[in-house]
């Protein structure tokens, strides 16, 4: 469980990127982290692996502060970063440096990773492109099993094929233990595999909700001539909304749309979600 | 896993380390080897001339800056968001293993410095001039390499300021942080020249004149101060605009 509570951080005495902050993530579900460019979903996963220090508030990751970087914390959390830098060794080289520090990491399933992602594992890192050397990371950061794992875009720079095979990955790793934290610009890339919303702005938290509960009080897509639409975006094949749910009507969540219509009604979703 | 200090880590901490910075690995320990040895050849006054024993001294003291300077831009220039991705705040180790490996990698360049320097020392005053050989002025030059392991220990302390520290600093504390190690240089500093000093003036002046009938190294040295003091005034400006870059790249960064 990750538990953020009046979370203050910012990067100067002026500029707050975290102000009052607070979030509960649950086990057992793939979280999306999403909001626009620069509200702090990066620092925000930097703040979970404890890799910068709040200014004040509390973060909680089973009992354990990230910022102690205790070595039992650690071993059981795996950071994707946006960009890595990785050393000109081969990935199973970098896995066999690497991989005493984890203990729940599986040789099993960092092989079969590499040939689900089709990465040649003796193969020097300094050969890859950008996309090749993310997915012998994703290989790595999905063997090491550990309980918490967090990932900044992960999608990008991955071709259609790798993405379609990282959300099988992601789907297959996913267990009633992990919690997953994925924060993304691309969200139809992920929009299948998450079970909870997360959407941040410059103000904080503006939405946190599961897909199930979001899917059962809201239509997403056509509207039909009765309903009320809350938000309606106009698009190549037509006008899609998000309205209130008050038919029973089952529709896929379509994230991006209720991203766009969060940051313009975040009061009215959040008063239809509460109110069950 | 056994969470509290583990040598074991600190052991898989180098592995991981030599095997993925082999080359970078080699070619700073040739550098610190030839800058060491061009440092140490100009640090005997017996063989060279006052010109000749500044031009040595100046150009291994600008190479040891550039090298140390490159060093610690190279570890530090990025340190936060490169270090997170290297994965190496992450990486399960403890703040104490990290640090260790911080300082044990330092340890044997100090060592081969230090040993290169009496090696040079000893090895050329006895060769070109062996009267000059004395269980003093090997105690002086052992002395003297103290600046060299101060050099050492505060670029250690720089790089552990810079990667276990300034991940997230206030102004404050990046100026608290500037301030004790320009004081824990200037510590050494200290240290190196009133030790050198204090030998060859209260204990040796007139001791080697006695003994060889030369003044010449005498002369010298007392003239090092002078260029210690132009060393170490360009060792701490240096130092200072390193600190400004890294601090303002860092800010630079964070705005992004």
């Amino acid at each position: 469980m990750i538990t953020i509570n009046h979370l203050n951080y910012g990067y100067s005495r002026k500029t707050k990127v975290f102000d009052d902050f607070s979030l509960t993530l649950a086990p057992g579900h793939i979280h999306g982290l999403l909001g626009c460019n620069g509200v702090g979903k990066s620092t925000l996963l930097k703040l979970l692996c404890g890799a910068l220090t709040p200014q004040s508030g509390e973060i909680s990751i089973d009992g354990f502060t990230p910022r102690d970087r205790r070595v039992d914390f650690l071993s059981n959390m795996m950071i994707l970063p946006e960009e890595m830098l990785l050393p000109a060794v081969s990935i199973a080289t970098y896995a066999k440096l690497t991989a005493p520090f984890y203990p729940k990491f599986s040789w099993d399933d960092f092989h079969n990773h590499c040939r689900a992602l089709e990465i040649d594992e003796h193969r020097s890192m300094s050969a890859f492109s950008m996309g090749l050397k993310k997915r012998a990371y994703i290989a790595f950061a999905l063997a090491c099993n550990t309980d918490y794992l967090f990932m900044d875009e992960p999608t990008n720079g991955l071709d259609i094929p790798s993405k379609s095979i990282l959300r099988r990955l992601l789907a297959s790793v996913a267990t009633d233990e992990k919690t997953i934290v994925i924060s993304t610009h691309q969200v139809r890339d992920i929009d299948t595999l998450i079970d909870n919303v997360v959407i941040c702005d410059t103000h904080g938290l503006v939405l946190s909700a599961a897909t199930d509960a979001l899917c059962r009080h809201f239509v997403f897509g056509k509207t039909l001539p009765d309903e009320e639409p809350l938000y309606t975006e106009t698009t190549p094949m037509g006008n899609i909304s998000l309205t209130p749910n008050t038919s029973g009507r089952e529709t896929l969540p379509n994230i991006e749309l209720l991203f766009n219509a969060t940051l313009q009604h975040r009061e009215a979703i959040n008063r239809i979600l509460t109110h069950e | 896993m056994n969470t509290s200090f583990s040598l074991q880590r600190v052991a898989l901490l180098f592995r991981k380390f030599y095997t993925e910075r082999r080359n970078i690995t080699l070619l700073g320990y040739f550098i610190v080897l030839a800058v060491s040895a061009i440092n140490a050849y100009s640090a005997t006054p017996a063989v060279l001339d006052d010109q000749i024993h500044y031009f040595f001294y100046s150009t291994a003291t600008a190479l040891y800056m550039a090298w140390i300077t490159g060093a610690t831009i190279a570890t530090t220039y990025y340190h936060r968001n490169r270090l997170t991705r290297l994965g190496a705040i992450t990486l399960p180790a403890t703040v104490g293993e990290k640090y260790t490996f911080v300082w044990l990698r330092s340890l044997p360049v100090a060592t081969v410095e230090f040993l290169l320097l009496i090696f040079f020392v000893a090895g050329c005053n006895n060769l070109f001039n062996p009267a000059k050989i004395s269980p003093m002025v090997l105690v002086t030059e052992i002395l003297d390499s103290k600046d060299y392991i101060g050099m050492f220990l505060f670029q250690s302390f720089l790089m552990l300021v810079l990667t276990y520290r300034h991940r997230q600093t206030t102004g404050w504390q990046t100026v608290a942080q500037v301030a004790m190690g320009i004081l824990i240089y200037m510590a050494f500093t200290f240290l190196n020249t009133a030790s050198v000093n204090g030998v060859y003036f209260l204990f040796m002046n007139g001791t080697i004149c006695s003994t060889t009938g030369d003044t010449t190294s005498l002369e010298v040295v007392s003239s090092m101060p002078d260029a210690d003091i132009w060393a170490n005034c360009f060792w701490v400006f240096a130092t200072l605009f390193l600190w400004a870059a890294t601090y303002f790249r860092y800010k630079e960064e964070e705005a992004q």
